[in-house]
């Protein structure tokens, strides 16, 4: 099976490689047919779809942002070569690296305004944007030339003979397989795993530390730099830049292609580009039924293949990747350091007082005053709706405060989530929130994100810096983890591991933030035996190491062998604190849960 | 996605399907044109060509095929413009075919729909540009689209007539032609009959976007030269679902008169006027014709101007109309059927002649020069001087250095009326078409004050009575 | 400024929110925008035209041919939109599955429809005068079916088991389906009584507004804007956001010139999601 699957993958790259250099002499196989300068130019617009494209793929397929502003960058790029190359006299060449630059400008600009809004909502502030963008294009008057648009755009060089197209067309080759290498960079590095961790869970990325926001401003930059240049090598291509190429309509085919391809998937926007101008070029003597024929090809696509070629060969027995043979003493090879740094055992690590927590009428939390400390497990327990999990999100201010203050390690801790996971606080969420789509290291390697010190250039170019960083990251991701038992499944998709591999996987995620406190809501739901064995010799450890382990649980037996302290609380009160000798005994935890057989029995 | 919406109802081409009409005509000559010498752009016509209504195979061109591309909108929001241009070139190609081909070759089209997508429109005109087994090209039909296709046709020296492109000077392009109104004339020879019934202001209601900006630019330089006050221009969009507060302006500031849009959106000002029981007069180019504005303007649509070369589909006597404009309609009637408004009961046929005009004029002057080489046939199309009765528009062809196949003359002035049979349309044109000589009988000239001459044959000489 | 401005701006934000609330019809139980929805305003219109203008049908015997073809064009287009949307496993597959139905069904209409505006003669020729501005009966019908598509979308959902269901799927689909709560016939329903009230505003409209038979996705769009800046998915937002820009834009072009009517509407869109994201009256919207 291994050797099938490296024989296909073998077969794939040479098939690219035979693909780029089809593609570097297609100017020379065409030279003879009847029309070179058609054939041309189809396959160099063809060029700058893909690379727009990419440029959506990175911001919807990896991001998830939903952009329908595409179009519009692109036309943005386009004007931005067209008024700085004509109008302004300027060297071709800086005018392509000004219509990325402004193209990142224009991003930029947009998600700074919409910040605020998910998912739907961001859509269509793009939509909108991007019809305000084409009426003031339109209304540009001389800068823009209004409705008819800038002509006499050429490839730099072009008209004093120094380029000719094919020379030109190379160079969109060339820079199509550099925005490749871009995004594949990109995305197998610390910036790509944070992009697929806020994709998946926006809220699960924060508690690892990740920025949603800033990230989110960098992912739409990224994705505008790519698209302005590809808008910029466009107007050069057809020669004129107008305000129609913002037409969502006309974009059409960026979506198209990347669904055909596969959303999310490297590959995936090349080569469904590249289909889609296979089939536009096909049809093209249709005439009047030319949408009929290209709506019904897509549907039928979305319903033959609805992950796409790449996603659908992803998926598939030969592409999805496998668990690996470990060899014998592998593990040794892995060393990790558990100890948590600057912390002696038993210091006050994070101290909250009075915490208050209203929804409207209900008191979730009422008035706790609560101290986590190094080295020690700390329990929580309580009934259903007791306000547990409502505790903790106040801790690691998810909720804000209705009153109360939270200090970690004696300074009042910072108001925004993902600043307090920085500051050491990391949360384990009750329901897995792994980021299913990625392979198991790239999940552990994700926590790993604020140890990475290399900047998005070091990442796209792959320095010595970059490259350093990642090998350790790489190591330290297998020997966590080892320690969980779960070398040798690096390489599978988080979703298709079991329930009990995928709560210890969120946990070893959450370790390698290196935290000081790590809070785990209820991490033994479902556990085999063995897996439950693993969590507590892994809890064991690390509580030896220094480290506060919050646990939330049901499983009392569980809880009460592992907590060194135990807080059991009730109607958002704590009602009772100490070992769990001292808890089981309490009167009033007792008392209180008579009525409750089901806690009873468990504290019994 | 949202400029097609914004293109739904309005949009940027000019005039899209004209053909043109007289009511009174039997056989059009058009002798001394007042607005030919106004903008100089008389052609003095040699020998005037005589082709036949259908060029018939008078050479052999050892070609066996002639292909006649053709780049527009085939669907989408303007699917009607090329749709239409299609089908009228398909029946002159047709007809040719039947009698014989151009040099023995047979004609086809080779269609591309190039949406609203400027890069498609690009890649198509690239494509059409650099086969060399394509003869002529039609299209882009959207101007700021050609614009672009303009240099490859340019560079690739490959022949091409524009039945869209009502703005840009063509003398720019040595390969191209157009077979549209020139906008200029139109608007010329509309103001000419506003200066002759006295009246004094009027403005404009059309779409924002490049013929707009070209009408405003025009009126606004040209209006005090006939008397008039040129109120404005009130910009309209697709998300406007009635004119009455753009109308409503220039009731309040005395308008006599509104241009409307040559585009669907002109119903609604049509509908407009309708509401505000608009007192004035509405007048557009060919897009007038659009049965849109009857069935949106109502009754009140009867006495709307309408500039636009020959469009002779209202007249219901047949027998008026120019021979080839009659053979051609009826091919196109006949092959395409006609559209009938549900509510006014206004008809239109489903072609566009002036495309026509491009496939005709070419295989004429292919014929004349017996060559399918691209500069030739242009050197001929440039000289050509076919009468009127023979071309599918109905209009005289000869286009001269501007490469416009039609001159002011070609620009008649309709004024919409109803009665109980229907719609119909009367002459009204401003430009005096005063025959210097009576040259034959049947031929059709005008008074100052426009009521028809019939030139007939009175005690063997030949004399102008009223028609 | 004259009371007819607000009057058409009135008329036609009854449009925009009756295209606004079939969308939300849609938008409940699946959280799909349907970018094809526009294509039912086409069928209404045309429909319009095919029965009542071409071949003179009684109008009671339009409106049934209607409901029933407009049932049929939800019932086409759920599956169009569905299957790839259950099989696709991307939160983005609505996208593409609902501009692939908006453009086969654009297209067929086009190609049958090429050179005809949609547009009859209105069902009551007469003029109602409010205060010196004029009202058409045609006019005042849209906006009495905009109040009755409300009251009654309101009293069903709050009502009727069905609407409970709707209800319980917009707010988890998960758990509805644990509970018993049939959500694919719920999605079917949805998609069928969406196409026809749009069908229905389209068939009503059409002699007032002119309609292309290409213009599917302006309506779409307006509905959008409309739902948006209400709040995707509440019925009191698609009303409150369709006046909205009906009125905005009517006001704004008679004052500022008719450019600036689009304009502003973006404008106001964009605005009003960086003040409020969620719309008026929206619940905040993740990913599927």
């Amino acid at each position: 099976m291994i050797s099938t699957f490296k024989g296909l993958n073998r077969v794939l790259i040479t098939g690219s490689l035979l693909a780029i250099a089809l593609l570097y002499f297609f100017p020379i196989l065409i030279k003879s047919s009847n029309n070179p300068s058609f054939y041309l130019q189809v396959v160099s617009v063809a060029v700058c779809s893909a690379i727009l494209t990419i440029s959506l793929n990175i911001c919807m397929g990896y991001g998830g942002l939903l952009s329908l502003m595409h179009t519009g960058m692109q036309m943005v790029g386009g004007y931005a070569v067209a008024i700085l190359a004509v109008k302004q006299g300027w060297n071709g060449w800086l005018a392509l690296v000004a219509s990325a630059v402004i193209g990142a400008i224009f991003a930029i600009l947009v998600i700074l305004i919409s910040l605020r809004a998910t998912y739907l909502y961001f859509g269509m502030i793009t939509l909108a944007v991007n019809l305000i963008a084409m009426e003031a294009v339109r209304h540009g008057g001389e800068l823009t030339g209004g409705y008819n648009g800038l002509f006499g755009v050429f490839a730099p060089g072009i008209p004093s003979g120094m380029m000719s197209a094919e020379g030109f067309y190379r160079v969109m080759i060339t820079i199509l397989i550099l925005a490749y290498v871009v995004q594949r960079n990109l995305i197998f590095s610390g910036f790509g795993r944070n992009t697929m961790a806020l994709r998946e869970s926006s809220e699960t990325a924060t508690a690892l530390g990740i920025s949603p926001n800033m990230h989110r401003v960098k992912v739409f930059s990224v994705s505008g730099a790519l698209a302005g240049l590809a808008g910029g090598l466009l107007s050069i291509q057809i020669g004129y830049a107008v305000a129609d190429i913002g037409d969502l309509n006309n974009g059409l085919i960026f979506f198209v292609g990347l669904f055909l391809g596969g959303v999310g998937t490297l590959a995936g926007p090349v080569l469904g580009v590249a289909l889609v101008a296979v089939i536009d070029f096909t049809i093209r003597g249709t005439g009047q039924y030319r949408t009929l024929v290209l709506g019904s090809i897509l549907l039928l696509t979305m319903i033959i293949l609805p992950r796409g070629i790449v996603g659908t060969y992803r998926a598939s027995r030969y592409g999805s990747p496998r668990s690996r043979e470990v060899m014998p003493g592998e593990a040794d090879n892995y060393h990790l350091d558990i100890a948590v740094k600057n912390v002696t055992k038993g210091e006050v690590l994070l101290e909250a007082k009075d915490v208050v927590k209203h929804f409207g009428g209900v008191h979730a939390v009422d008035g706790i005053s609560v101290q986590f400390k190094a080295g020690e497990v700390h329990g929580i327990i309580g009934p259903n709706g007791s306000g547990k999990s409502t505790l903790i999100s106040a801790l690691t201010r998810y909720h804000e405060l209705t009153s109360g203050s939270v200090t970690l390690l004696g300074v009042e801790a910072d108001k925004k989530p993902f600043k307090v996971a920085r500051d050491g606080v990391t949360r384990v969420f009750q329901i897995p929130h792994l980021f299913e789509r990625v392979s198991v290291l790239d999940n552990v390697l994700t926590g790993m994100y604020r140890r990475d010190k290399y900047s998005i250039f070091d990442a796209i170019f792959r320095t010595p810096r970059y490259l350093k960083a990642n090998s350790r990251s790489v190591a330290e991701a297998k020997a966590l983890l080892s320690l969980a038992g779960m070398l040798g499944m690096e390489e599978l998709a988080a979703g298709s591991i079991s329930h009990g591999q995928k709560r210890l996987l969120e946990v070893i995620r959450a370790v390698a933030t290196e935290p000081k406190i790590l809070i785990l809501d209820e991490p033994a739901t479902g556990l085999t035996q063995d897996e439950m064995h693993s969590l507590t010799s892994l809890i064991r450890t690390l509580a030896a190491g220094g480290m506060c382990v919050v646990l939330i649980e049901h499983n009392v037996a569980f809880l009460m062998d592992l907590a060194d302290i135990v807080t059991v609380i009730q109607s958002g009160k704590v009602i009772a604190e100490g070992t769990p000798q001292a808890v089981q005994k309490d009167e009033r935890v007792l008392e209180a849960y008579l009525g409750n057989t089901d806690f009873s029995k468990e504290l019994a | 996605m949202l400029t097609v919406m914004e293109r739904c109802f309005g949009e940027r081409y000019t005039s899209t399907v004209s053909d043109g009409g007289n009511v009174f005509k039997k056989k059009v000559i058009i002798a001394a044109v007042a607005a030919t010498a106004l903008f100089g752009t008389a052609v003095t016509a040699t020998a005037a060509d005589n082709p036949g209504l259908v060029p018939k195979k008078v050479w052999d061109s050892k070609a066996d095929k002639i292909k006649i591309g053709l780049v527009a909108p085939m669907t989408g929001i303007f699917a009607v413009l090329g749709i239409s241009q299609r089908n009228s070139l398909q029946v002159v190609a047709d007809q040719i075919n039947a009698a014989g081909g151009i040099g023995g070759a047979k004609i086809e089209l080779v269609v591309r729909d190039g949406g609203l997508d400027p890069v498609a429109s690009a890649n198509y005109a690239k494509e059409l540009a650099g086969d060399s087994s394509i003869n002529m090209v039609a299209g882009p039909s959207i101007s700021s689209y050609y614009q672009g296709a303009a240099t490859y046709y340019e560079a690739a020296k490959k022949l091409n007539c524009q039945p869209a492109v009502a703005a840009l000077d063509f003398t720019d392009y040595k390969y191209a032609f157009r077979s549209q109104d020139y906008y200029k004339d139109t608007l010329t020879a509309l103001m000419t009959v506003l200066q002759k019934r006295s009246i004094k202001k009027f403005g404009m209601i059309y779409e924002s976007g490049p013929t707009g900006t070209d009408f405003d630019a025009y009126y606004t330089a040209q209006a005090t030269k006939y008397g008039l006050t040129y109120l404005g221009w009130e910009k309209i969009t697709s998300t406007a679902t009635s004119h009455n507060a753009e109308l409503q302006k220039f009731i309040d500031k005395g308008a006599e008169a509104v241009n409307i849009s040559n585009n669907a959106y002109g119903a609604y000002t049509a509908k407009a006027a309708k509401e505000l029981k608009y007192k004035g007069i509405l007048m557009g180019g060919s897009g007038a014709q659009n049965i849109a504005f009857h069935e949106t303007g109502g009754d009140d649509f009867a006495g709307t101007l309408m500039a636009a070369p020959n469009y002779q589909w209202p007249i219901r006597d047949k027998s008026l109309w120019q021979p080839g404009y009659k053979a051609h309609t009826e091919a196109v009637v006949k092959a395409n059927g006609f559209n009938t408004g549900v509510k006014s009961g206004a008809t239109s046929p489903n072609g566009t002649a002036i495309a026509a005009d491009c496939l005709y004029a070419y295989a004429v002057a292919a014929n004349k020069v017996r060559s399918l080489d691209a500069t030739k046939v242009r050197d001929a199309m440039e000289k050509l001087d076919i009468p009127a009765k023979m071309t599918p528009s109905g209009v005289r062809i000869h286009p001269g250095p501007e490469h416009n196949l039609y001159q002011a003359d070609g620009i008649n002035v309709y004024e919409w009326r109803k009665d109980a049979k229907g719609w119909y349309t009367i002459e009204v044109n401003g430009v005096s078409r005063q025959a210097a000589a009576c040259p034959e009988a049947g031929w059709i000239a005008k008074t100052a004050t426009g009521s028809p001459l019939v030139c007939a044959k009175v005690s063997g000489k030949l004399v102008y009575r009223a028609g | 400024m004259s009371l007819q401005i607000w009057i058409d701006g009135l008329f036609a934000g009854s449009v925009f929110a009756i295209i606004a609330l079939s969308m939300t019809i849609v938008y409940q139980p699946t959280r799909i925008m349907n970018f094809a929805q526009g294509e039912g305003f086409i069928l209404g219109a045309a429909l319009g035209y095919q029965l009542v203008g071409v071949w003179k049908w009684p109008l009671i015997q339009s409106l049934v041919v209607l409901v029933i073809a407009a049932a049929l064009m939800g019932f086409i287009m759920e599956r169009m939109v569905m299957l790839p949307v259950q099989l696709s496993g991307s939160k983005f597959a609505w996208i593409i599955a609902t501009l692939a139905a908006a453009m086969i069904f654009q297209s067929a209409f086009n190609i049958k429809y090429v050179n005809v505006t949609f547009s009859y003669f209105d069902l009551i020729e007469k003029d109602i005068s409010i205060f010196g501005a004029k009202l058409s009966v045609q006019k005042l019908l849209v906006i009495l079916m905009m109040i009755i598509v409300f009251i009654a979308n309101d009293q069903f959902l709050k009502r009727t088991l069905w609407g409970r269901s709707i209800r319980a799927i917009a707010h988890n689909p998960d758990t509805s389906t644990i509970l018993g709560i049939p959500t694919k016939p719920v999605i079917k329903l949805a998609f069928i009584t969406g196409t026809i009230v749009i069908a229905l505003v389209g068939f009503l409209a059409s002699p007032v507004i002119i309609v292309a038979p290409a213009a599917g996705l302006f309506f779409t769009i307006q509905g959008f804007t409309a739902a948006i800046i209400g709040g995707v998915g509440s019925p009191k937002g698609a009303v409150v956001g369709g006046l909205m820009i009906g009125i905005l834009d009517s006001v704004v072009r008679s004052w500022l010139g008719g450019t600036w009517g689009l304009f502003s509407t973006f404008f106001v869109l964009a605005v009003i999601l960086i003040l409020k994201p969620n719309g008026f009256f929206g619940k905040r919207v993740e990913g599927r």
